[in-house]
Order: C-alpha cells, then structure tokens, then sequence
C-alpha cells in the first residue's frame, strides 16, 4: 500500500511538472505529432487574393542555424498576413518519419509543402501531390515532376561553373576565398565525405576544383587530396587528434564543409588564432561575428534565406491562389537566385545588423507584389539580390 | 486442529485488478471518444483514419509479434535494426532482379535466419540477452552501412524492372489493414487457443518452473524469436512499399517504438502470465490516435510531447496494479 501511495505521489508530481513546464508552450496555436510549432498572424493584411496558404516545412535539424533564420524569415512573413500560416516538422529522422508529416500536414489543411529536406525522395513529392498538395524543392528531381502541375519548382544558383550544384559551389567559393584572403596550405574538414553522404561528397569535389581554379587564377595556394583531409565529425573518434596534428603542421588555412565554431577551440588551444583563417559554409550569425572581425574566419559562403529559400513562399502562394508562376512551356520553374561569399566583417556585420533589426532582403510587400506575376519577373526579382547589390 | 490462514483476495482487490488490467483499453476508448468531440468528429474522416493505418501500421505489427518475445521473458532491442537491415538487403536484391517476390523472399528469410540465432543465443548462451541484442543491433546498422557502400539511400525506381507501386490513398493502406488483420488472428489463435500462448507467459513467469513443469525452453524460445520475425518482416515489407526509399535511417525509431507501444498497451515488459497479446495493437492505436487528436487541435510539438508523457505516466501507473506480484497468479 505505501509504495503504490508513493507510487501515485509520484506520478502526480511528475504530470505536475510536466503541466507547468507546458504551460508557456500552450501561446503558439500549430500543429504537432510530427510537427514543430507554426506563426500566425497579428496582420489584417491578405497576401495575394486572400485564400489561405498553410505550408508545412520539411525540417532535418530543428537546430541548425540556417532552418532557424529560415523559420524567423517565415514567421515574420506569417505575422505579415492574415492568410499565410506554416506548419514545422519535428527533426525528420528517416522516410517513414517524413511521409507521416506529409500526411499530417494534408489532414491539418494544409495545401503546400516546402521540401526544404527530402529523404524519402519521389515517395515524398509523389504523397503529396496525392494528398492534393504543391511541393516546392528537391532540385535533382526537378526533370522528373518539371510537368507537374503541382510540382511548383525549385531554385539554382547563378554561377560560372558548369554543372555545379549549390553543394558543389559552396565547396568551390571556400576554395576560391582561401585563395584570394592569400592562404598558402590549407587542410580540409570532409565532414560526411568518408561516409559518401552525398552533400559531402559535392561540397569535397567543389573544393578540389575551386583549388585548381585558384591555382590557374594565380594564387598560390596548396592543398593535397592525400595528406590534407581530416574526415569525420566534431564527436567522431579521431577527429580532435586529427585537427590536432593538422594544427600542428604548416597549415595556415582550413576549410570546413559543416559548422566551423567546431574549430573554434582546437585553434585557440593550439595559440594559432592569429595564424589560421577559416573558410565555411554557414549562416551570418552572431557565431562567426566575432572570429570574422578578428580575422580567424576569412569566407563564409552563405545562403541569404530569404532570397535562396523564400522564393519559395512566393511560387507556392501563387500556385495555390491559381496564378502559378511556371516556363513559357508550362513547366515548373527554376530561380536563379546568388550565393553570397562574405570575406570581410564590414560586409558580415551589415548583414546580421540588417537582419537583427527585423529587417529582409524580400520584405513581405515584395512577395506580395510577385502575386500574380509572371516567371521573368520573379526570377529577376530573385537574381537580381546580389551581395554587391546589398553594399 | 491447525489454523489455516486464507488469502482470498478481497472483492475491492479483484476489481481494482481488473480495472488497471482494463485500462489500456479505457485510454484507447476514451482517447477516441474524447478527439472525436473535441474534432466535432472531424478526425474520424475516411483520409484521417487512412494516415493513421499508414502510420501506425508498422509499430503495430512488430509490436504484436514482439508479445511473444516479451511475454517469454526476452527483451529485444535489435528489432529496429533487423528490420533495417532486412529492409535494405531485400530492396537491393529487388532492385538486382526487379521482382517484388524476391524481396518477400529476402526480407521474410533474413528476418526468420535472425529470429532463429537470437533464439539459439538466448537458450545456450548465459550472457544477458538484453545487452547481446543492444550489440546485434548496433552490428546490423554498420553492416547496413557497409553493404550499401558509397550510398547512403537506395531507391525501388532504381530495378531492373518497375516494381509495384501502391496507390497511397487506398491499395496501401487496405493492404496494410489486411495484413494487420490477418497477422493478429493468428497471433491471437497462437497466444491464446494453442499452448503456445500457456508456454510463453510460463517461461516469461518463471524459467525454471517452466522448464521443471516439462516445457521445452529452448523450443518455446525459438519459436518466439521467429514468431517475432514474422511481424519483423511485414513491417520492413510494408516500409518498403510505403517509402520506397531505403537507407541507414530506415526503421531507426522502431525500438522505441514498440516498446512504448507495448507499455501503453498494458504489457508488462518482464513478460510472464499478465502478458498481453492485444498489447502491441491497442498500444500502436492510442499513441498513433493521441498524435494525429493533438494535431487536429493544432497545439505545438512541445504540448504533445507533455499530453504524450503524461498520458503514458498514467496509464502505465494505473496498469502497474496489475503487473506481476511475488507470487504466480492462481
């Protein structure tokens, strides 16, 4: 009897905490199960004409930076009209995971997904048109639903290398900036390269062609496939040894193919904070605002979000309000949209100062004003967003 | 004459008894009622009720089969794996052949090689089963890793020739709901009508009285594991058709799961004779309901986190009334 009472006792303090620690959730009126959380709007103002646009949100890592600074892009958007609302995913842990939150976002009315994240690949694009819903995302299978109407589109990067994709050119523009900040050896951080996930694996290959393109540019930077590699994660084993000894050596560079604060300590450890300069893919954020104005970060190749993802509210709006933005043959649109490459703290600090004070790229006005619009005029609103054009 | 001490249990005894061994079922009752007011019966809608068979289906047939083994006393945390690496074995082998009776083949004879060693292992080796499964499963997601060498996803529209492909909206899930069907009455004949059922909950109570009151331990064991394997492999059959896209992820939440399944289905994890065969599909249905009410009331991802927990705190603490006491039940 007095263990089930304690028992009971202490399964009543445990529903209790659980309650109160709710309690401040309980403001955000969204969807879950699979699903994150989701903004509303405080706006009387209508994007569009005013029929209701609900995008659920494919998310892999809730945490990461880049999904973050997206999902503050689209809450500010959500709190900008009265009929845009977005639905977030949990982290998608496999296919099943993914399907399940398609089919969830379809019963909570849902009528558009922004596959910002797509494991499950054709199923995922092929459950939602099933569900009735628009996708946007998934460039490498853009040839296979281009003729889709459901299928809305994707975005490209405008660039001078030929068959590059965006993980490929992150690669490349850390190579090129390396060169250009005057490295003379740099090591490589791989990532997931050794595991041959496939990001990784772009973003390597990038890398050793932005090398050789730096070379033949002129700057006399040094990188060995051999030798210069350090595989692995930040938690793998080996992986601090590595950087250690990588550290240790001549180097006076280091590219890093996933978060370079990674680097941070190792770096400081071995006192060589005024000797390494870091290139990396990854957001302009507090994170590397201090390393970029010391100088220990010289390139941060960087996915402005509301320009390289957003033109993804733009096109599935006009999709699901029956003014969809599509080729002169019919078929889905790519948009061309700039990767920036920040190289100096004047030009990162203008942008996280920008985006700090609540300020965009693509205000809320201007997606509205693409409502309707034809495929020209969106793709050269969107391309026209260079980090030059910023300045 | 000698004093003879009676321990008949009380009327208030027995029916707080029965109400806690009745309570998965009240919260798979009461969750659906209690949705399907607060939804003004909008989550019971033909579309709904598909994604919920859709989604719950591959929970609910491991964890059916995953009585067994339970019930047996054995506690499984490879399932995930296995069904993983059975997955991902028989895709590449019906990507090779373009033939879906290849992968059934595949699929259902890995998972039964597997049902049986860890069966053998667990009659003959005197290592605790829990840890070797914990090894097996962390062993099958490298060799998964391994096998599909520089890829990290292998997709079904890759075959040599197209492989079926189920209309999502109603083939698949009529398919899934046969199966389920189908794959509990027999599990509901094994367990209950047939003295596999008595043998099971005899070796889960107490292995050596089991063994002492003439059960083949070793028969009983494997039988299980390869019962297991039979829901093992309709699930990986069923994910397959569903995703069509395997990889290292597959199944990677299955252990967890079903373990959760089985808790809220009022099974108790040390198996015996208050094992449950309806524990695994009653469970798979109320968590699968509680997530699908919880989104149609729009609430976030932390508040169906905690409304989960509790509801799992609840009826797992009301359950617990009924789980094994010192003695057998008589």
């Amino acid at each position: 009897m007095k263990k089930k009472l304690l028992a009971a006792l202490l399964t009543s303090a445990l529903a209790a905490t659980a309650i109160v620690g709710c309690g401040g959730t309980s403001n955000q009126s969204s969807n879950s199960g699979s699903t994150q959380g989701g903004s509303t709007s405080t706006s009387d103002s209508v994007l569009g004409n005013g029929d209701k646009v609900k995008l659920g949100v494919e998310v892999y890592d809730t945490t990461d930076e880049q999904f973050l600074a997206m999902q503050k892009y689209f809450d500010y958007l959500a709190s900008s009209y009265d009929n845009l609302e977005f639905v977030y995913s949990e982290s998608l842990a496999d296919a099943d995971a993914e399907l399940s939150f398609i089919d969830s976002c379809a019963t909570q009315g849902c009528n558009g997904i922004i596959g910002y994240y797509n494991i499950a690949e054709e199923a995922a694009i092929d459950e939602c048109i099933s569900q009735g819903m628009y996708y946007w995302g998934t460039q490498s299978l853009y040839d296979s639903y281009a003729d889709d109407e459901h299928y809305v589109g994707c975005y490209n990067f405008l660039s001078d290398v030929a068959d590059a994709n965006g993980d490929y050119l992150g690669g490349y523009y850390m190579a090129m900036g390396l060169g250009e900040s005057g490295v003379k050896h740099v090591f490589y951080c791989s990532g997931g390269y050794g595991m041959n996930v496939p990001m990784f694996v772009d973003r390597y290959n990038g890398f050793v062609a932005g090398i050789k393109a730096a070379q033949e540019a002129g700057y006399d930077i040094q990188f060995d496939e051999s030798t210069d590699v350090v595989d692995g994660w930040p938690d793998a084993d080996g992986f601090a040894q590595n950087v250690a000894t990588m550290l240790d050596g001549d180097y006076d560079g280091a590219a890093v193919s996933f978060n370079a604060a990674a680097l941070f300590q190792p770096i400081e450890t071995a006192g060589k904070a005024d000797a390494i300069k870091l290139a990396t893919i990854g957001e302009v954020s507090d994170t590397y605002s201090f390393a970029i104005e010391s100088g220990e970060i010289s390139t941060v190749v960087y996915d402005c979000e509301e320009i390289v993802f957003g033109n993804c509210v733009t096109l599935l709006a006009n999709a699901i309000q029956g003014t969809a933005v599509r080729n002169e043959d019919g078929t889905a649109p790519m948009i061309y949209t700039n990767r920036w490459v920040v190289t100096d703290a004047d030009t990162y600090n203008k942008i996280l100062e920008f985006h700090n004070a609540g300020n965009y790229y693509v205000t809320a006005e201007d997606v509205n004003k693409l409502m309707g619009a034809d495929y020209t005029t969106v793709n050269d609103f969107y391309s026209k967003l260079t980090i030059e054009s910023i300045q | 004459m000698e004093k003879t001490i009676s321990k008949e249990k009380t009327p208030s005894k027995l029916n707080a008894q029965k109400i806690s061994s009745l309570a998965p079922i009240i919260g798979l009752v009461l969750v659906v009622v209690v949705f399907t007011i607060l939804t003004q019966g909008q989550i019971l809608q033909k579309q709904i009720l598909m994604n919920m068979v859709k989604d719950g289906i591959v929970t609910a047939l491991a964890a059916i089969g995953a009585v067994f083994v339970f019930g047996a006393g054995y506690f499984d945390m490879s399932m995930g794996g296995c069904v993983c690496f059975a997955t991902v074995v028989g895709a590449m082998a019906g990507i090779a052949t373009g033939s879906m009776t290849v992968i059934i083949l595949v699929v259902f004879g890995i998972s039964l090689v597997f049902g049986f060693l860890k069966g053998l292992f667990a009659s003959f080796v005197n290592v605790p089963f829990f840890i070797f499964t914990i090894v097996l499963g962390s062993v099958m997601s490298s060799m998964v890793i391994t096998i599909l060498g520089t890829k990290s996803i292998i997709k079904l529209s890759d075959a040599k020739t197209e492989l079926p492909k189920l209309d999502g909206q109603t083939t698949y899930p009529m398919l899934c709901l046969i199966c389920l069907i189908v794959f509990f009455l027999v599990c509901v004949y094994l367990f209950k009508l047939n003295s596999l059922g008595s043998k099971v909950k005899n070796l889960g109570g107490n292995k050596i009285a089991a063994k002492q009151s003439g059960i083949n331990s070793t028969a009983v064991t494997i039988a299980v594991f390869m019962l297991s394997s039979v829901g093992l492999g309709l699930a990986s059959i069923l994910t397959m058709l569903r995703t069509r896209t395997v990889g290292t992820g597959t199944a990677g939440s299955l252990g967890n799961d079903i373990m959760v399944a089985l808790v809220l289905g009022g099974m108790p994890l040390s198996g015996g004779p208050k094992s449950k065969i309806s524990a695994g599909l009653i469970g798979a249905a109320t968590i699968t309901f509680l997530n699908y009410g919880l989104q149609q009331m729009q609430m976030t991802a932390g508040t169906i986190q905690m409304v989960r927990g509790i509801v799992f705190i609840v009826v797992v603490f009301i359950s617990s009334f009924s789980y094994r006491g010192k003695l057998l039940p008589r």
